[in-house]
């Protein structure tokens, strides 16, 4: 028994010998390795704006950015990009959506590292504002974006020429339109990207899809077609964007592309030649009210028709009129809708629209007519749903009695009350339509100075936008190539100037304003 | 004292290899069960009339067990009576495809040495008959002297899971036309080989099921305005419009 105590506890000493630390060897604790100065990193910025990053590092008391590598990463799906290896982060943010970016510091000589994360959210810079289709010195199509916050302040410095100079469509401008269901395929991708909120503009040669949320032009007219032209011969004159799908016309034939959709359809099938102006009512699924300068007749395009439609020609109970809505012998000049119902068995649907005709046999005066737009809406099934003749009114407008409207070319409609205006060189006069004759012309209601030449108006309402307008909206241009655009509010008699004009370089052909607002499909038709 | 019982306990046990009998199936690629595994066609209408033969293959699976060595797999044609197969007279062996139990079939069948997946085809023949109609042949595995069929659930043929192979020289309705919501209006055999020429597609199965409904609203206005030409250079001809066979107007609506 004693021989085991004796060697249990040689045993127990030759442990704990073991565990005495050699005075020789003494070890000192390695720092950790501090990443500060991240707080200031701003969690949202725009897109393609640089963002700047200047982390501060501490190694013990050292604070010394030479001694350590500096690795920042961008994650991407399960992956990391490298950015950079520059101890300051100076990033263009040119995609959108959450950077989740990584910074990795190693010290060069110990091989300690230290990983700091952060989230920054890129927003579009062009989701919401005036977009301005224009004609540049080229005499090709571009388009300007002039930035507007959710209060309605606008940034007075345009993103001039979105589409850029080299890739300007060729081609004075023709038109826009706006869908918020566009679909694409990127390069390389297998699958559709889906509801893309995309502009559609157009020049008399050329067509692109243009990405708002980061301008980017996705496609441009051949792969806007399902069938390319085979001699690549396109003659765009006009096109409408109604919410469930876009008519453009090309050489007079109407291409429809529906919502969701990546591409224009063959050509509607028929012998016609479409004028370029159309309207639409305020339904969802409208038809497209059009003219058709072949059969010189008012027409209707349904969703994904398979030909054009004229109207019957029975007339409504109320119609005062027998003016045929067929063989009219004569052309269109203007068509756009407004608010106000012209069938008196029908005042709950408040929709109407106005064209100015010109009979082939008179040139002393033009005619203009009012429409019922309850025939181009499916769901007004007693009195519209283009069971009837469309034309309700026409008042004679007689150039001997109104020579302004004779020289005016640009023409708009007031969207809630039946006022038609009309410029002439750098002047604007107004037509109330159902006032009495004393009082319904006035030939001057606004005047620019006479180097300005006023090249579009148009009365634009907009009730999606956290800041809602209605403004009569009047572009000029002068000679030496630059532009202004100007807006007004009108109430009565009043017409009061909103802000400064904003400015630009070209010639207004067309003017768009878009929000971020799901509910702007809805309100696409006060854009005709 | 526990702690070496409990070290007593811990031993390696060896798994032993599968003794039992080797099975094959059809694979199901989708991963659920139905009755229908895979299908395949052939049409020899959209080849060259020297073509006289061709071969589609059907994945087989090994069950069980790897084969150690090549194994000799046995099918049969039936005829089945699903109601949802197209409706086709049965293939014959000899005239529309070479037969199973022939020679030439001997070193295909075959489940190969170490595969646990392998192919095995069926040749089909053009049969002049296929110019007037196509034919069906539906096979299902039975056991071999080396295999085991996999589906043992039932044996009656009509309970069985099988495989199906469509064959024609003809313009022949595809399986996937009428619930394919194609936009198109009924089928048709002129209308197939017109839609063929303007689309220089081949509108089988495979095809139709590549499409989305965009690409569908996109061929059925190609095609409607397509019809409307046609018919008017027939009339400037004296030739009446396109119709199928038994007369009715070829049509797409």
């Amino acid at each position: 028994m004693k021989i085991i105590k004796y060697y249990f506890a040689l045993v127990m000493l030759c442990l704990l010998s073991a565990c005495i630390d050699s005075r020789d060897d003494i070890y000192n604790e390695l720092p950790d390795i501090e990443i500060a100065n991240l707080e200031s990193v701003p969690s949202e910025v725009l897109y393609n704006e640089v963002l700047y990053i200047d982390p501060t590092v501490k190694y013990g008391d050292s604070q010394d950015k030479e001694a350590f590598d500096f690795l920042w990463y961008k994650g991407v799906g399960s992956s990391l990009k490298l950015l950079s290896e520059e101890p300051v982060l100076e990033q263009k943010m040119d995609s959108l959506g959450t950077w989740n970016i990584y910074l990795k510091i190693i010290h060069k000589t110990t091989q300690l590292s230290s990983l700091a994360t952060l989230s920054v959210k890129v927003n579009s810079q062009t989701e919401r504002g005036w977009y301005v289709l224009k004609e540049n010195a080229e005499g090709n199509t571009d388009l300007d974006f002039f930035k507007t916050a959710e209060d309605g302040k606008i940034t007075p410095d345009a993103m001039a020429d979105l589409i850029g100079r080299e890739n300007a469509l060729k081609g004075v401008p023709k038109g826009i339109m706006f869908t918020n269901n566009f679909r694409w395929k990127s390069p390389g991708s297998t699958s559709f990207t889906t509801y893309i909120n995309t502009l559609i503009p157009f020049s008399e040669k050329e067509v692109g899809a243009l990405r708002i949320n980061d301008s980017k032009l996705m496609e441009t007219t051949d792969n806007l077609f399902f069938e390319k032209s085979v001699d690549a011969s396109y003659g765009f004159s006009g096109g409408i964007g109604a919410p469930q799908q876009a008519l453009l016309l090309n050489n007079g034939n109407a291409h429809l592309m529906q919502a969701g959709m990546q591409a224009f359809l063959p050509a509607v099938f028929g012998d016609y030649a479409l004028s370029p102006h159309f309207t639409l009512s305020n339904a969802y699924g409208s038809y497209i009210l059009g003219f058709d300068e072949l059969s010189e007749s008012f027409i209707y395009v349904k969703l994904l028709s398979s030909s054009i439609f004229p109207f019957p020609q029975k007339q409504l109970e109320n119609s005062r009129l027998s003016i045929s809505s067929n063989n009219m012998k004569g052309r269109i000049s203007f068509l756009e809708n407004t608010d106000g119902s012209l069938n008196p068995q029908n005042t709950s649907y408040a929709q109407r629209a106005y064209a100015i005709f010109h009979e082939n046999s008179r040139n002393d005066r033009s005619l203009l007519l009012g429409l019922d737009l309850a025939q181009i809406d499916a769901g007004q099934t007693t009195y519209g749903s283009a069971q009837f003749n469309p034309i309700m009114t026409a008042d004679t407008l007689n150039y001997r009695v109104y020579p302004e409207i004779e020289k005016s070319e640009i023409f708009t409609l007031h969207k809630n009350y039946p006022i038609l205006y009309f410029a002439y060189g750098n002047k604007i006069g107004s037509y109330s339509i159902e006032m009495i004759e004393q009082n319904r012309y006035k030939k001057e209601i606004l005047a620019y100075p006479s180097e300005e030449k006023i090249s579009y108006m148009h009365f634009i309402e907009c009730m999606f936008d956290t800041n809602s307008f209605s403004y009569l909206v009047v572009a000029t241009y002068t000679a030496d190539g630059n532009y202004k655009i100007y807006r007004y509010k009108i109430a009565g008699n009043d017409v009061t100037q909103v802000g400064s004009p904003l400015t630009g370089r070209g010639k207004v052909k067309t003017i768009r304003y878009i929000a971020p607002s799901s509910s702007i499909m809805f309100y696409l038709y006060r854009y005709y | 004292m526990y702690a070496v019982i409990v070290l007593a306990s811990c031993e390696q046990v060896e798994l032993k290899p599968y003794e039992g009998d080797p099975y094959v199936g059809f694979y199901d690629p989708r991963g659920f069960y139905m009755k229908q595994l895979q299908s395949a066609e052939t049409n020899f209408v959209y080849m060259d009339e020297s073509i006289v033969r061709d071969t589609v293959w059907f994945k087989i699976v090994a069950k069980a067990s790897i084969p150690p060595a090549d194994y000799h797999v046995k099918i049969r044609a039936y005829k089945n009576e699903i109601s949802y197969l197209t409706n086709l007279k049965e293939a014959e062996p000899g005239i529309h495809y070479v037969p199973f139990d022939s020679k030439e079939m001997e070193d295909f069948l075959i489940l190969k040495k170490g595969h646990l997946y392998d192919s095995i085809p069926v040749i089909l023949l053009r049969d002049p008959s296929l110019k007037e109609e196509g034919r069906r042949l539906t096979l299902r595995i039975t056991d071999s002297e080396d295999l085991k069929a996999s589906d043992r659930l039932a044996d009656d043929d009509q309970s069985h899971t099988f495989v199906v192979v469509y064959m024609a020289d003809c313009f022949l309705e595809p399986a996937n036309w009428k619930y394919s919501s194609l936009g198109l209006g009924k089928y048709g055999p002129v209308k197939h080989q017109f839609m063929v020429e303007q689309s220089g597609e081949r509108w089988d199965n495979n095809f139709i099921s590549t499409l989305d409904r965009y690409d569908k609203t996109y061929y059925a206005f190609k095609f409607r305005n397509a019809l409307v030409l046609e018919n008017q250079k027939r009339a400037a001809q004296g030739l009446p419009k396109l119709k199928e066979k038994d007369g009715t107007d070829v049509e797409f609506s």
